[in-house]
C-alpha cells in the first residue's frame, strides 16, 4: 500500500498549480449525480463537447483529460485514488491501518451527441480483493460499462452494467461524498451496480427525472461471497426539483424510488441482506433465508444553499420468507430500515458544490456532520427473538452512528478527509466492542479524482 | 458428696452434648447434600434415549454435502417431552466425519448466550462410524470414571431428522466450562483441546522452542479464554520435559502435572488398547489440558475412544515407546518410565486396571459372586442388549448387521483376556 503514498503526494503537490484550470470547467444546473447523467450533451462535459467547433483531433484539459475527435467523437479519461490512513475502534486483529482503498480508471465518451458511453474499471478495490473471504464481495472489478442512447431529453435508454436507480447517496459518484464512507443504509440496503437496460429522462424543463429499469439480480451490494443475493429486478426513481436556483441561492431535489426483486433459495447460501460495521465490516447482523419478493423504497431529500447543504434519506426493505421454517413452513417477513440526516457547511465561503471548488490557491474547508441509524428485524412472529437465519421473530439489531469531519479541497482533484465516527450496536452479543459499548474510529482519506 | 461432685460432670457433660448437637446441627446446615444434576436424566445410560430435531430439510441437505465444514444450522431439539427452540448443530469429528451419518455437535447457546438445556451449554452426538461396535467410546469413558477420574457422561440415543429414523448415535457430554466447574469447582482457567491437523506430522511432545505459537493455538487449540490463552505456562512445561536434568525432572515437573494422575491416564489408554490416544499410532491425540487461572498445574483429561479396543486383547503396553523410533516416542512418557519409581507406578496401575476389569458383580462381600464375568464383559453386554435393535435398524451405519455383531463378539474376547494378557506382559517387564 505504501507504494503509492508517493504518487498521491505528487499528485497532490501537482494539483495545487493548475487549480485555476478545473474552476470554470463546471456549471452546475442539477445536483450531480454523475452515473445517473454524466454526459447529458446540455449539461457539464457533455457542454465541452458540444463546443467544438473545429474540426480534426484535439487534446483539452477540462475536468479531466479529453480527446475530441470533431464532432463525431469525444473521449473523458477518468483516474480516482483514494488512500486511506485508519484506525477502526473495535480493534480487530491484523486490520490494515494504511491502505489503497481505491484505484479506478475510465473513459466517458460520446459519439455525435447522440450516443454516450462510460467504462470504468478498478485497478484495486479493497472488499473485492480483501483476503478475508468473508469480507469479499462478488462485484467485479468492472464497474460502470453502459451505453446511452439519447432519443430526447425525456427519452433515453441506458444498456449494460450501471447503478440501480435507487438510493440519493448511492447514485452519488464515490469521489464526490461528503463523507469517507456512505452510510450503512446505502452500503447494504440500496442495491448499487448491475446489468440491465433502463429508460430515463427529463420532462417539464428538468423538473423531473425519471428512471425506469429491469435488471439481472439486484445489485452488487446484495451478493457477497456468502450472499446469494436476488434476481430479476424492476426499478423506478423519480427526481423532482421543486426549486432549483443553481446560479443563485440553490437547489432542493426529491426523491423517491422503488425496486422489488425476486429472492430464490435454490442455492445452498442465504440470501437476505447483512449489516456489517463501518470500518471493520464487523458482521453484526448475519443474513437470513429468504424467498419470494424482495421490495424496497427510498426517499431522499438533497439541499444546497450557497455554501451549505444538507441530505436526508430513508431507506425500507422487506424480504419474504417463504418455506424457510424448520418445518419449510412460511415465515414472517425480514426487514430492514435506515436513515440518515447530514450536514455540510463550506467554511471558506465557496459554494456548496460537488465538488467544492476553491476560489484560494490554499484551497476550500468544509465541517460535516451525520446522524444515521439502520435496523434489521422482523415482523414479530409467535416466538421469542432468536439470531439464527431462520427465526420465527429474527432478533432485532440497530447499529447508530454518528460521524464528523473535515474536508480540505485542496483543488479540483484532490480532496483530504478526516471523519470521526462513532458507532454502537444495540445487541452486546453481536457488537464487536466488549460488552456492547460504543466505539470511535478514524480515518484520513487521500484522494485524486480526474 | 456425690450430688456435689457429680454436679461438674454432668455439667460437662451437657456441654459435650451440645457442642456436639450443635457441631452435627452446623455440619447438616454448611454442607447439605448436593442438588440433583438436572442433566442427569439426559445421560441416563440405563435407557436408549429417543432426540427429534426439526431442521430445514435444505439444511440437512447442506450439512451432509458440506460435512467437511464447521457451519452451524438452526433447528428445534426435542427429548421426551421437552422441547428447545433455535439451538444450533453442526457437523464435527475429524477421521469420522461422514456425510451420510454426521457427527454432530448441539449448541444451546449457539443464537442467544443465555439458553441452556437441564443446565448444559451443548454436547455432542457421536456417530461411531468408525466403532462397528457403538459402544467403543461409552465402555472407556465409563472405565475412565470406574477408577474415579474424570471423564465425560455418555449414553446413547435414537436420532430422528425431521421424525425419520436417522441412526444411533452416542450422547457425549462436552468439555467446555460448565464440565470443569461442575467437576473441578471452577472455571476461569484456560481449557485447551489438544488438534493436531491429521495432514501435518506426528507430534511427540517435544520442545519446539520458546515462541508460544508453535502450541497454541495448535496443536493446542484453546477453548476458554480464548483471546488470551497464556500459553507460557504450556511452554515451560514442554521444555521442562525436555531440558530438566533425570534428578530434578519429578520435582520440576510437579508444578505442572500430577504425575501420578498422568500415568494413571496413559494406563488406562494402554489396557483399553486406545491406538489414537495420549501415545497413539499417529502421535499424541485426543486429550484436552486444563489450567487454572492461579496455578500452572495442568489436569489431562479423556477424549474420544472410539479406536479403544479394536487391537485386540493383546495390544503391547509399551506400544510406541520400545517398539519406535526414537524421535517417534512421546517425550513425557520416555521420562516417566526412565524414572524407576514412576515405572512402576505404571506397571502397578495396569495390574490394578486388569484386576478392576475382571472384577465379577458381588452384591455382598460375604457372598460368593452373583455373576462370575468381570465388570468390562458384563458392561459390554449390558450396552449390547441396549443398542441391539437400533443399530440393526441404523439406515446410516457405516457397515452390516453382521460386522456389528462380529465386532461385539470381538470386544466380549477382549473384555475376556485383555486382564491376563497384560498381567503376563507386567510380569514380564519386571526386572
Amino acid at each position: 500500500m505504501l507504494k503509492w503514498t508517493p504518487v498521491a503526494v505528487a499528485a497532490l503537490i501537482l494539483g495545487v498549480p493548475v487549480t485555476g484550470a478545473g474552476q470554470t470547467s463546471r456549471t452546475l444546473t442539477t445536483i450531480p449525480t454523475p452515473e445517473l447523467v454524466p454526459l447529458l450533451s446540455n449539461q457539464g462535459g457533455g457542454q465541452q463537447g458540444g463546443q467544438q467547433g473545429a474540426e480534426g483531433v484535439r487534446f483539452v484539459w477540462a475536468d479531466s483529460p479529453s480527446l475530441r475527435f470533431g464532432r463525431a467523437l469525444r473521449l473523458d479519461f477518468k483516474f480516482r485514488l483514494q488512500e486511506d490512513a485508519r484506525k477502526p475502534g473495535d480493534v480487530p486483529i491484523d486490520f490494515e491501518t494504511w491502505e489503497l482503498h481505491r484505484l479506478r480508471v475510465g473513459v466517458d465518451g460520446e459519439i455525435f451527441n447522440r450516443l454516450q458511453f462510460s467504462i470504468e474499471r478498478e485497478l484495486y478495490e479493497r472488499e473485492v480483493e480483501d483476503a478475508e473471504e468473508e469480507l469479499q464481495t462478488r462485484q467485479t472489478l468492472w464497474k460502470d460499462v453502459y451505453a446511452d442512447v439519447n432519443f430526447a431529453d425525456s427519452l433515453q435508454l441506458r444498456a449494460g452494467q450501471f447503478k440501480i436507480p435507487f438510493g440519493g447517496e448511492t447514485l452519488t459518484g464515490v469521489s464526490n461524498l461528503d463523507f469517507v464512507y456512505r452510510t450503512l443504509g446505502s452500503r447494504y440496503l440500496t442495491p448499487s451496480r448491475d446489468i440491465g437496460l433502463a429508460v430515463h429522462g427529463q420532462l417539464f424543463d428538468e423538473g423531473i427525472n425519471y428512471w425506469v429499469g429491469g435488471f439481472k439480480h439486484d445489485g452488487d451490494n446484495s451478493r457477497s461471497r456468502k450472499i446469494q443475493g436476488g434476481d430479476e429486478t424492476v426499478a423506478a426513481r423519480v427526481t423532482a426539483q421543486p426549486w432549483n436556483q443553481s446560479g443563485g441561492p440553490g437547489i432542493l431535489e426529491i426523491s423517491t424510488a422503488f425496486m422489488r426483486s425476486a429472492v430464490s433459495d435454490a442455492s445452498i447460501l442465504p440470501n437476505g441482506l447483512r449489516g456489517r460495521t463501518v470500518m471493520s465490516q464487523f458482521t453484526f447482523y448475519e443474513p437470513v433465508f429468504a424467498k419470494g419478493h424482495r421490495t424496497r423504497f427510498e426517499a431522499d431529500v438533497d439541499l444546497i444553499a450557497g455554501p451549505f447543504s444538507s441530505r436526508a434519506e430513508y431507506i425500507w426493505m422487506s424480504d419474504e420468507r417463504l418455506e424457510q421454517g424448520f418445518g419449510s413452513d412460511d415465515l414472517p417477513q425480514a426487514r430492514a430500515r435506515a436513515w440518515y440526516v447530514s450536514g455540510a457547511m463550506v467554511v471558506t465561503g465557496e459554494r456548496k458544490n460537488r465538488p467544492v471548488e476553491p476560489r484560494h490557491w490554499l484551497g476550500a474547508l468544509e465541517v460535516v456532520g451525520r446522524l444515521e441509524r439502520i435496523r434489521f428485524a422482523g415482523v414479530p412472529g409467535e416466538d421469542t427473538p432468536f439470531r439464527n437465519p431462520r427465526a420465527v421473530t429474527i432478533f432485532p439489531v440497530t447499529d447508530e452512528m454518528v460521524t464528523l469531519g473535515v474536508n480540505w479541497y485542496v483543488n479540483r482533484w484532490v480532496k483530504m478527509q478526516a471523519n470521526a465516527i462513532r458507532e454502537h450496536i444495540d445487541d452486546p452479543e453481536r457488537s464487536p466492542a466488549p460488552n456492547g459499548v460504543a466505539f470511535w474510529s478514524q480515518i484520513v482519506r487521500l484522494q485524486l479524482a480526474l | 458428696m456425690s450430688t456435689h461432685r457429680s454436679g461438674p460432670f454432668v455439667f460437662f457433660c451437657a456441654i459435650a452434648l451440645a457442642a456436639l448437637f450443635g457441631a452435627r446441627q452446623a455440619v447438616a446446615q454448611t454442607t447439605p447434600p448436593p442438588a440433583p444434576d438436572p442433566s442427569d436424566a439426559f445421560f441416563d445410560d440405563t435407557v436408549v434415549h429417543e432426540i427429534r430435531l426439526a431442521i430445514n430439510s435444505r439444511d440437512w441437505v447442506t450439512l451432509k454435502s458440506n460435512y467437511l465444514a464447521n457451519d452451524y444450522y438452526p433447528c428445534d431439539l426435542k427429548w421426551g417431552t421437552q422441547t428447545v427452540r433455535n439451538v444450533g448443530i453442526r457437523s464435527r469429528g475429524n477421521g469420522s466425519r461422514s456425510g451420510v451419518k454426521p457427527g454432530l455437535r448441539v449448541d444451546f447457546d449457539r443464537y442467544t448466550s443465555s439458553q441452556k438445556f437441564l443446565g448444559l451449554k451443548s454436547f455432542v452426538l457421536r456417530n461411531n462410524t468408525q466403532d462397528q461396535t457403538n459402544m467403543h467410546e461409552r465402555v472407556a469413558m465409563l472405565f475412565f470414571k470406574r477408577q474415579g477420574m474424570l471423564a465425560s457422561r455418555e449414553a446413547h440415543a435414537r436420532l430422528y431428522i425431521n421424525n425419520a429414523y436417522s441412526g444411533l448415535y452416542t450422547i457425549v457430554e462436552a468439555v467446555d466450562k460448565l464440565f470443569l466447574e461442575k467437576n473441578l469447582g471452577e472455571d476461569s482457567g484456560t481449557l485447551y483441546k489438544y488438534d493436531y491437523p491429521p495432514t501435518d506430522q506426528p507430534y511427540y511432545l517435544e520442545y519446539k522452542g520458546p515462541d508460544s505459537a508453535l502450541y497454541v493455538p495448535l496443536p493446542f487449540k484453546p477453548e476458554t479464554n480464548e483471546t488470551d490463552p497464556q500459553p507460557a505456562p504450556l511452554v515451560d512445561m514442554i521444555r521442562t520435559i525436555a531440558e530438566t536434568s533425570g534428578a530434578l525432572f519429578r520435582q520440576q515437573m510437579a508444578q505442572f502435572l500430577d504425575l501420578s494422575k498422568f500415568v494413571k491416564h496413559v494406563a488406562v489408554e494402554v489396557f483399553l488398547a486406545d491406538s489414537d490416544g495420549f501415545l497413539g499410532d499417529w502421535g499424541m491425540n485426543n486429550f484436552y489440558l486444563y489450567r487454572p487461572t492461579d496455578r500452572n498445574l495442568f489436569t489431562i483429561l479423556p477424549w474420544d475412544k472410539s479406536e479403544a479396543f479394536k487391537d485386540g486383547p493383546t495390544y503391547e503396553i509399551f506400544r510406541n515407546i520400545d517398539d519406535v523410533a526414537e524421535a517417534n516416542r512421546n517425550r513425557l512418557m520416555t521420562r516417566v518410565l526412565a524414572d524407576p519409581e514412576l515405572k512402576n507406578l505404571f506397571l502397578d496401575t495396569l495390574l490394578e486396571l486388569a484386576r478392576s476389569a475382571s472384577e465379577p458383580l458381588v452384591v455382598a462381600p460375604e457372598m460368593t459372586p452373583t455373576d462370575t464375568r468381570g465388570w468390562l464383559e458384563r458392561e459390554t453386554e449390558r450396552e449390547y442388549s441396549q443398542v441391539r435393535d437400533a443399530v440393526l435398524a441404523d439406515p446410516e451405519k457405516a457397515y452390516t448387521n453382521d460386522e456389528f455383531e462380529a465386532a461385539v463378539e470381538a470386544m466380549r474376547v477382549f473384555a475376556r483376556q485383555r486382564g491376563d494378557f497384560v498381567k503376563a506382559a507386567v510380569a514380564r517387564a519386571r526386572p
